[in-house]
């Protein structure tokens, strides 16, 4: 058997697995390690497969992942979760579609601290659409507008799937955050607009709530000000070259301890959970990274990622179309799965095209975490719409698909332009020397 | 990634080998939290601490191979329940007890070849550059977690959990 086929099969198995249920981890996991040991011999496998284990678990870089997610949890234990959602509405809240409007800004704020779009789209869902709802928003536009919000936290930095991509690719994290600021931001821009015109032209979808007095506006933004100043912190650290992504997670974790302390909820209770959680999220992802790495060198080991590596490169001399493509077949495997697993499948095979093609791998690494963005909104993955329905069990499923259509429109244009113009990525690394 | 506040699971009691895992995990991450602080710190004040990538590097090992086994405890390993999820129980059964098997199976094999590396590291001393601290202790943290982690799985195959309680994506 050529190795080419037996890469072919490993990929086939690795399909098999996980549509059978297994975890993410022990698919790849399990796949690369026989098949190494069929390419190279079983003792290689399993020593290089320790290797690798231990590389990933003691790499100074990668601790970067469980103290940005102490952060978050710790912001989490003293309450921070509704607060930009608390301000933004008391700002835009009277006028046509604000909360919905609010619920973006409130996706985009608190995705800067969670990093993930699941959390986003739960913890937003939970404070949000109670208050759409009771204001009489149509239900169409209140859970697509929260669905697809949510998907912020996947790209706003400090983002878990960027630190995963960083990993896989070799990439500086550094740079990934400064790169996904204009995109996450512009992607806030363009739901706002779709918002705006849904209510334009059907002003019944979302009516204006009563205007708040400015003293509770100032009063909103002063409750915010601690988190906002840390987010800025570390962000901007990181951008200005301050510190490193690593560094810049734990000043981000002792602030969380610092936000803690100062709104009275530094309690054992709220620690346990938060610790607990951080390590519960950390061993989920590290296992998958690991067994990334493991399937990934499989994959390189057989050639057969660098075939279909050099087959979609050679579908045209035209740049722009094999990206098409490429963008074109992540939205094809992000309907059936899910982030994580669609980007360690990818980087093997998509990383050498970037290569060869002399196409940025920072910018590709946006362009792929904006691609798999979508897939948590478009059926029959689309994991937000199903987070969505079980907050709002009367709202049927069909309704939120309807909702998130005018969101999807967005986010392609979103991506044709992010293709367009590489600089709404580059240019802040570029200027900052991130 | 993080489950937010409205993304949490009923709290379910926490069985002690977790709670130890989470006990020991939670001082790896103040270690590394604490010891990269400063680093920062005295580096912004013209004092650099040498050595202090190290102390982190030991710190995460020791986080990471909690981690695991809390995670694995928990049932936390993300997984793609699209298809499982239309099945019948009778048939996701035996389905959720092939994951369990491939995942003993898998970590039992990153135990193996930890256990092999240690096994040749160990002549030669293996230790860091600016605090000499050995490696091979936390080599042999890092396969015991794995062998944990491949126990827990392998009792899973004859006791498996519930589907709803694993973190589907």
């Amino acid at each position: 058997m050529s190795p080419d086929l037996i890469g072919l099969l490993g990929v086939i198995a690795l399909m098999l697995l996980l549509a059978e249920g297994a975890p993410i981890a022990v698919a790849l996991g399990v796949v690369g390690i026989m098949g190494l040991g069929i390419v190279v011999t079983p003792e290689a496998a399993l020593v290089k497969s320790g290797m690798i284990a231990f590389d990933v678990v003691s790499k100074y870089e990668l601790g970067v992942l469980p103290l940005f997610l102490l952060m978050a949890h710790l912001c989490f234990a003293a309450g921070a979760s509704r607060d930009f959602y608390d301000s933004a509405a008391k700002f835009v809240g009277h006028k046509r579609g604000g909360l919905a409007l609010a619920s973006i800004g409130g996706c985009a704020g608190f995705g800067s601290i969670s990093g993930s779009s699941l959390a986003t789209v739960a913890t937003m869902g939970l404070v949000a659409l109670p208050e759409m709802r009771r204001a009489n928003y149509s239900p169409a536009l209140a859970t697509g507008a929260l669905a697809a919000g949510g998907t912020i936290g996947s790209l706003t930095p400090p983002s878990a799937a960027l630190i995963v991509y960083g990993i896989l690719a070799e990439q500086s994290i550094g740079k990934l955050f400064t790169a996904a600021i204009i995109p996450a931001a512009t992607q806030a821009l363009f739901y706002m607009g779709v918002i705006a015109i849904w209510c334009a032209i059907k002003p019944e979808a979302g009516p204006a709530s009563p205007r708040a007095p400015w003293a509770d506006r100032w009063r909103s933004l002063t409750r915010l000000a601690d988190v906002g100043a840390l987010v800025l912190l570390v962000i901007g650290g990181i951008a200005a070259g301050w510190f490193s992504p690593t560094e810049a997670a734990s000043i981000g974790a002792v602030g969380g301890f610092v936000i803690l302390a100062l709104r009275r909820r530094f309690t054992l209770a709220g620690l346990t959970k938060a610790f607990a959680d951080t390590l519960r999220t950390t061993g989920m992802i590290y296992a998958i990274v690991i067994a990334a790495i493991i399937f990934s060198t499989f994959i390189s080991a057989t050639g057969f990622g660098e075939r279909v590596s050099s087959s979609i490169a050679g579908l045209s001399d035209n740049k722009l179309l094999v990206i098409i493509a490429m963008v074109g077949i992540l939205l094809l495997l992000g309907m059936f799965l899910d982030g994580l697993a669609m980007m360690t499948l990818t980087i093997p095979i998509f990383l050498p095209i970037t290569h060869e093609l002399h196409i940025d791998a920072i910018w590709f690494g946006i362009l792929m975490v904006r691609t798999m963005e979508i897939g948590f909104m478009h059926p029959p993955v689309g994991m937000n719409v199903y987070v969505i329905h079980n907050l709002a069990r009367d709202i049927p499923l069909m309704t939120i698909f309807k909702g998130i259509v005018p969101f999807l429109v967005s986010d392609l244009f979103h991506v044709a332009l992010l293709i367009a113009v590489p600089a709404m990525a580059l240019f802040l690394p570029g200027v900052l020397g991130a | 990634m993080p489950a937010g506040e409205g993304a949490e699971r009923a709290e379910a009691p926490v069985p002690a080998p977790s709670r130890i895992a989470y006990s020991v995990g939670a001082a790896g991450l103040v270690i590394a939290m604490a010891a990269d602080f400063s680093s920062v710190v005295a580096r912004h004040l013209g004092h650099p601490i040498h050595g202090s990538i190290e102390v982190v590097q030991a710190a995460v090992v020791i986080a990471i191979s909690a981690a695991l086994i809390g995670a694995t405890f928990a049932s936390a390993h993300a997984a793609v329940h699209v298809i499982t999820e239309r099945l019948s129980p009778a048939v996701r059964g035996p389905l959720a007890r092939i994951a369990s098997l491939l995942g003993a199976v898998f970590f039992a094999a990153l135990c193996a070849g930890g256990l092999w590396l240690l096994t040749d590291t160990l002549p030669g001393d293996e230790r860091t550059d600016l605090l000499h601290l050995p490696l091979a202790p936390f080599r042999l943290i890092w396969a015991a977690s794995t062998a944990t982690a491949a126990v827990v799985f392998a009792w899973r195959v004859f006791r498996p959990v519930p589907i709803e309680t694993e973190q589907a994506v």
